[in-house]
């Protein structure tokens, strides 16, 4: 029954990175096409995004729990102290990408250039803000 | 005499429309935002709590304490105090330049960690509590000695970490107005990347 509990747990743990990542890469590819609005494809990404992300902490402390934390001078420990760093700097990060989406519902018609622009680096950037921590998470699980 | 005492009585009735009207605008926060800001919070709070707790060493003993399925209901309770309390603080304006003074939404920012951190260490002593003293009614004096602490503690914890977290939110608004500016119209798109 527990086995079966964190297999689920991870299941959804590993669902909710796939929504952030193919999401991310979605919205990238989005703002580089230049022939439609692209903000209502960003505000449903960021809805996601934030749930998602809520869901992955969650899990992500199941698993942190199922496995058993090692100790902060381990090897593994410091990986985790990278990974856990590496999260929060991505937070930020992605406050600022999701706060900057919120504002462009004030502007009226098309998206502007610079914001485009600037929208466009930030979403690469998630992607592979991303991509880092799915292999600081793979090294953790598997390393 | 009685056209103009008609009209005033209108004009008043207009007013007073209007009025209500950027009231009502005032008080509802903007979904996505309180959306954003609480998921925002919670995950800032949550690192934070995580990275000093490996650290420290003493996450290990902790996760072990608690089983999977009341920690995912804890973290899911948590998340809807602080949407609650972020609709609150933000009801009063957004957190966008200009919206209101940095000033009030540490204050609010404030008064909602408390709530939060009551609404959070509260219950859970209550139920806590509620078990123990079904199990032993003569722990009822130690139990209400603990909920009256744990809650205080909890107010106090909660309104720090509600104003570091207003910070952090002012900060992050602001470096996201810089980075995505608001420029003159533009209807031109640029080219891919």
């Amino acid at each position: 029954m527990a086995s079966a509990l964190h297999l689920l747990v991870r299941l959804v743990h590993v669902l909710g990175m796939a929504v952030l990542l193919g999401g991310s890469v979605l919205t990238w590819q989005t703002l580089r096409a230049d022939d439609r609005d692209p903000r209502p494809v960003l505000r449903r990404y960021e809805w996601l995004f934030w749930g998602a992300l809520g869901v992955l902490i969650a899990t992500g402390v199941g698993n942190l729990g199922a496995l058993g934390p090692p100790g902060p001078t381990t090897r593994w420990g410091s990986v985790l102290t990278v990974k856990l760093l590496v999260v929060t700097g991505f937070v930020v990060l992605s406050g600022v990408r999701s706060l900057a989406v919120g504002r462009l519902d004030d502007d009226s018609g098309a998206i502007r250039a610079i914001a485009r622009d600037r929208l466009r680096i930030l979403y690469a950037a998630t992607g592979w803000a991303l991509g880092a921590i799915v292999a600081l998470a793979e090294v953790l699980a598997h390393g | 005499m009685g056209d103009r005492a008609s009209r005033d009585e209108t004009e008043s009735a207009d007013r007073a429309e209007v009025e209500s009207a950027d009231r009502a605008e005032v008080e509802s926060a903007d979904p996505f935002e309180v959306w954003t800001v609480a998921t925002f919070d919670l995950a800032a709070f949550s690192l934070v709590v995580l990275l000093s707790g490996h650290l420290s060493g003493a996450l290990a003993g902790t996760l072990t304490g608690l089983g999977t399925v009341p920690g995912l209901a804890a973290f899911g309770y948590l998340w809807v105090l602080v949407l609650v309390a972020v609709r609150w603080v933000l009801s009063d304006g957004g957190i966008a330049e200009g919206n209101r003074s940095v000033g009030s939404l540490l204050i609010r920012g404030s008064v909602g960690g408390g709530g939060v951190g009551v609404g959070l260490v509260g219950s859970g002593v209550l139920v806590g509590g509620a078990v123990a003293v079904v199990r032993a009614p003569g722990l009822l004096a130690t139990v209400a000695f603990v909920a009256l602490v744990g809650t205080v503690v909890g107010a106090v914890v909660g309104a720090v970490a509600g104003a570091a977290l207003a910070v952090c939110n002012v900060a992050v608004a602001r470096v996201s107005e810089r980075v995505v500016p608001k420029t003159e119209p533009d209807y031109s798109s640029s080219s891919s990347s």
